[in-house]
């Protein structure tokens, strides 16, 4: 039982930096959870609160049914994945992988059917005896995952493990933690500042913003209903367009793949705009993104990629009241009711 | 032209230096009619290793002096190791007030020269020997042990302690390793070339060390090679050359070997940074 | 290229002060750890040594019988040496018979015939002094008789039994008996008188006799031999001197010997220094002896002790229960022990003597001296010339000898050797 719950859990740091205040939060069983959102936002902390390396100025830290805000990491069964492996640079692969079963005063023999066993699951045998100089970053965090799994946590804890790694390798191990995820099925609290990744791996995602937790929800649900400006426009890629009536101090959301080009105006009541250059347009394979500018206002289009636009040439853009998304002028919240 | 002068002056800078070794080195192949005679002679007239021959089989209480050299190095080396170690971990680990407090006074007791610590060590001792009946003037105590307490190991290794990566800690702490664990397993393996910097620098210190085994020991039988140069010098002229080619051998051996590794420190710190 | 030739030159170079540091270490050690060890003492002072001397000597009897020859003797063998021992009835000398002219000796026949005549004469007398003797006793008896009858008359008187008269007659032959006792008694007295001269004259008579019969065999020099010419003694003797010349003249001295188990004194001929022989003579001593393959000494008194330009003889006597134990020419030897308080004394494995042990020879001491030195604290000897005074069991008195400037005083510190040569400055090893 793996059950996560933060109540109340308040973090000051010795500057004086208040990183989270009351902060709650419940993490089920076996769930694959992002904590997502930019620098400084807290995640990294609530991630290090749970581990144990940061100790909670206030509040209570349960997992399973004990209260663990006096328990030693090595006791609360977790295991972690840093951003940069953290892969102990003086021994191989084996011997990181066997260090902590060692501490545990576990059998040789044991050891190795363990690190054999997982280095077949993670296909790292051929670097078992390598050392994590000589690896690539790919090979290094396949070695800190397989010394993450190795300890049988009832916790996985991800601290933005895939952030120094190429983007083409980044996609194939984001399918692959998701695999052991489904494979290991324990709880993956995943923290990341890429959005794409959020919204790719988790099962649930949590949105922060100054120790704040803007949404959590599915990726799905988030995506298409982001309860205030600042999810909205962290969330998808490219950003949401934010379009401001002054008058009536609501903001306008609208995705850019909603943003449509039209010379003739569409029968239901929507959103258009005239007069709108195109500035760049960019390939992303099978779609177009187009860059326009509208009397001032920069607006993303994202179209298929036959729609063709001659740069420097004005178009009317449209989008369908329903794709709309309306959020206060000040606070951000959303608005669920129009207001004309 | 710039490259030129900058050329010009290093190898100026050079030549002062190693003259003096080549010098001596190239004296201890002399017998002794020439040393006698022409010291002002560069190269030797006949390459012999009378020096040598005389050095080690007949005059070889040089040899027992030797023996002392090398306990003090030693000494000092190895509770230099302990203290420094220790006391650095402790520092870069427990961070709070206090600590921050006592390191700053050692930084400060770092920078007190020999020569504003030499009297308070003796009246040190003298009380020791009053009050305890424990006698340390001319042991070899007495000069290891102002050595092992001096605080530019504990400085320097904080420093570089502190520069590890904080998520090896952290994750040896999730890996269940007490703090003694993970000085053992992690930080003295990450640490070996800057404790093998640091050892490197005591021992060129302590193995020359003048000042305190003259003013502690006070038997002929107890001093460093350090201090007998003088007395070969003046008495045994015609073996004082080779003792101190011998004298001045482990120091370049050692650091001749230890010249390739401080590269590869320096090269994986920069790496680390990355 | 230059670097790499640079590098094997510099490599050579340690190579070489390295082997040199080993060479260095190598004999330090040696010379260091590979000494001589000894062990240290002080010298004992004002100390007593019992000071032992030794000699050998041989058991001699004081008392020689000397055989000269009476008549010109030819001799066919010789069958002792001298300094030998010879059995009871073993030959001596074996004289040419056929040339040798037989003497019987018919004189100590007649002396001896006349010695039994006077036996007889004393047997004779003695028998007469017997039957005197037994007259007086009749004579008593007689009285003692008549005075009994007497008294018992005169009870009977008393109680008128018997008159006076038968009375007095009792006591008149009472009387006469008496008288006639008394007669008996003064002659038998002068007749012992008579009787004592005559034995002491007949005594002496046979003294002379007896004198002269064996005076026959010693002093007058008559060798006896029996039938085959052999010439032999009835004790075990031993052969002082025995001639070695086949024709002796008469008067010559032919053998001259000491009688074995007799009970003459003995005395021991041996050779002894001058200041042994001074102590016996002048100082404590107590003298001691044994035989070689005996293990218990036995103490002795000496009677006198005399000396000869090479040697000296001790004169002693022995108890009754040695007289056993100690037969002419053995070869004992002797401890002569006495006590002395000397000055300087050290331990025997200290000294080296120039030759052998013993008082009047000079021997070497070594003094052991520390110093501060480069290598810590070093001891080495210093090498002294001593004049040993006297030598007792484990210790030995001596003293400086003149050329030596060293004294041992209290607070030296000897060297006793458990192994190895000593020398003068040789750098030693002190072990417990």
């Amino acid at each position: 039982m793996a059950e996560i719950i933060l109540k109340d859990v308040t973090k000051i740091y010795p500057n004086g930096f208040k990183a989270l205040e009351d902060f709650s939060l419940k993490i089920t069983d076996k769930e694959f959870l992002v904590l997502v959102g930019p620098s400084g936002c807290g995640k990294t902390t609530i991630l290090r609160i749970i581990a144990g390396l940061e100790e909670a100025s206030a509040g209570d830290v349960i997992i399973g049914d004990r209260r663990v805000n006096d328990v030693l990491p090595k006791d609360r069964n977790i295991s972690m994945v840093f951003q940069n492996y953290a892969l102990y640079p003086h021994m191989n692969v084996y011997e990181n992988m066997a260090f902590s079963l060692k501490l545990r005063k576990i059998g040789k023999k044991e050891i190795q059917e363990k690190i054999l066993n997982i280095a077949g699951i993670l296909e790292i045998e051929d670097i078992l005896y390598k050392k994590p100089a000589t690896l690539s970053g790919g090979q290094k965090q396949r070695a800190a995952l397989g010394r993450a799994i190795i300890r049988e946590p009832d916790i996985f804890l991800f601290d933005e493990p895939l952030s120094n790694i190429d983007a083409k390798l980044r996609t194939q191990m984001r399918i692959e933690l998701i695999n052991l995820h489904k494979r290991l099925g324990t709880t993956f609290i995943y923290v990341t500042h890429d959005q794409t990744e959020a919204m790719t791996m988790g099962e649930r995602i949590a949105v922060m913003k100054d120790g704040i937790i803007q949404q959590m929800d599915t990726p799905e649900n988030i995506y298409k209903n982001p309860v205030n400006i600042f999810t909205a426009g962290f969330i998808g890629s490219p950003q949401m367009n934010f379009i401001k009536d002054s008058d009536k101090n609501i903001i306008m959301g609208v995705r850019p793949e909603k943003l449509k080009i039209s010379s003739v105006e569409p029968e239901e009541s929507s959103l258009s705009l005239d007069q709108c250059y195109v500035e760049a347009v960019e390939l992303i394979g099978s779609e177009k993104l187009i860059y326009f500018d509208c009397n001032g206002l920069k607006l993303i289009s994202k179209v298929p990629e036959d729609i063709q636009t001659i740069k420097g040439n004005s178009y009317k853009l449209y989008c369908l009241k329903k794709d709309i998304h309306y959020f206060d002028g000040e606070k951000g919240e959303k608005l669920y009711y129009e207001k004309i | 032209m710039k490259k030129f002068t900058v050329k010009l002056l290093s190898a100026f800078i050079i030549i002062v230096f190693i003259f003096p070794i080549l010098y001596t080195i190239s004296h201890s192949f002399m017998d002794g009619y020439q040393l006698k005679n022409n010291e002002v002679e560069i190269v030797p007239e006949i390459f012999n290793i009378q020096q040598y021959y005389e050095i080690s089989v007949e005059k070889n209480e040089y040899f027992k002096l030797y023996i002392n050299s090398a306990i003090m190095t030693a000494g000092v080396l190895l509770g230099q190791m302990i203290v420094s170690i220790g006391a650095a971990y402790y520092f870069s680990v427990k961070k709070s007030r206090y600590s921050e407090v006592l390191f700053l006074i050692y930084t400060f007791f770092m920078l007190l020269p020999l020569q504003i610590t030499l009297i308070p060590n003796v009246l040190l001792y003298n009380s020791i020997e009053r009050y305890l009946g424990l006698r340390l003037f001319n042991t070899q105590f007495a000069v290891i042990l102002p050595g092992v307490f001096s605080t530019l190991g504990v400085f320097f290794l904080k420093q570089f302690f502190e520069s590890m990566p904080q998520s090896y800690y952290e994750i040896a702490k999730i890996d269940g390793a007490s703090d003694l664990e993970i000085l053992l397993h992690v930080v003295l393996p990450y640490s070996k070339n800057a404790i093998a910097a640091l050892c490197l620098l005591i021992f060129i210190e302590n193995w020359n060390l003048i000042e305190q085994p003259i003013i502690f020991l006070s038997s002929m039988s107890k001093m460093p090679v350090s201090i007998y140069l003088n007395t070969l010098y003046s008495s045994y002229r015609e073996i004082f050359y080779a003792g101190s080619v011998l004298f001045m051998f482990p120091v370049i051996y050692v650091f001749m070997k230890i010249r390739d590794k401080l590269k590869v420190m320096v090269l994986k710190i920069s790496d680390e940074g990355r | 290229m230059v670097s790499g030739l640079f590098d094997r030159i510099l490599k050579i170079f340690f190579i070489f002060l390295s082997i040199v540091i080993i060479i260095g270490f190598v004999f330090l050690a040696i010379r260091n750890y590979i000494m001589p060890e000894v062990t240290a003492t002080k010298p004992l002072e004002n100390s007593t040594l019992i000071k032992k001397d030794y000699f050998t000597g041989r058991v001699i009897s004081r008392e020689t019988i000397e055989v000269k020859a009476d008549r010109k003797l030819y001799i066919e063998e010789i069958n002792v040496k001298s300094s030998q021992i010879v059995e009871p009835g073993s030959k001596i000398i074996t004289l040419d018979m056929s040339r040798q002219s037989l003497n019987t000796d018919t004189e100590a026949v007649e002396l001896q015939n006349q010695i039994k005549l006077y036996e007889i004469e004393k047997l004779n007398l003695k028998s007469q002094m017997n039957n005197r003797e037994a007259s007086v006793q009749r004579a008593l008896e007689s009285y003692n008789k008549a005075k009994e009858e007497y008294e018992s008359t005169s009870y009977l008187y008393e109680n008128g039994i018997v008159t006076k008269e038968d009375l007095d007659s009792k006591n008149d032959s009472a009387e006469e008996l008496r008288k006639s006792y008394e007669r008996e008694v003064s002659s038998l007295k002068s007749e012992t008188e008579i009787y004592a001269m005559n034995l002491n004259r007949i005594d002496s008579e046979i003294n002379i006799l007896l004198g002269k019969l064996h005076g026959k065999v010693n002093e007058e020099n008559k060798i006896t031999v029996d039938s085959e010419g052999v010439y032999f003694l009835s004790d075990m003797v031993y052969i002082d001197y025995i001639i070695d010349k086949k024709i002796v003249e008469e008067g010559e001295t032919v053998i001259r010997y000491s009688i074995c188990n007799s009970n003459s004194d003995l005395y021991i001929e041996a050779y002894l220094d001058r200041d042994v022989y001074d102590d016996i003579f002048n100082k404590r001593y107590s003298v001691y002896f044994w035989k070689n393959d005996e293990r218990k000494k036995e103490s002795l008194n000496i009677q006198s002790v005399r000396s000869f330009p090479d040697h000296n003889e001790l004169i002693f006597s022995l108890r009754d229960e040695l007289r056993e134990k100690v037969y002419i020419s053995d070869v004992v030897r002797f401890m002569v022990q006495s006590e002395e308080n000397y000055e300087c004394v050290v331990q025997k494995t200290a000294v080296v003597p120039v030759g052998e042990m013993k008082s009047g020879n000079y021997c070497y001491i070594y003094t052991i001296e520390s110093e501060e030195s480069i290598l810590g604290q070093i001891n080495y000897l210093k090498q002294g010339e001593y004049k040993i005074l006297a030598v007792g069991d484990n210790t030995v008195a001596v003293e400086a000898s003149q050329t030596n400037t060293t004294r041992i005083d209290r607070n030296s510190i000897i060297a006793n050797y458990a192994s190895a040569v000593l020398e003068n400055e040789m750098r030693v090893r002190i072990i417990k």
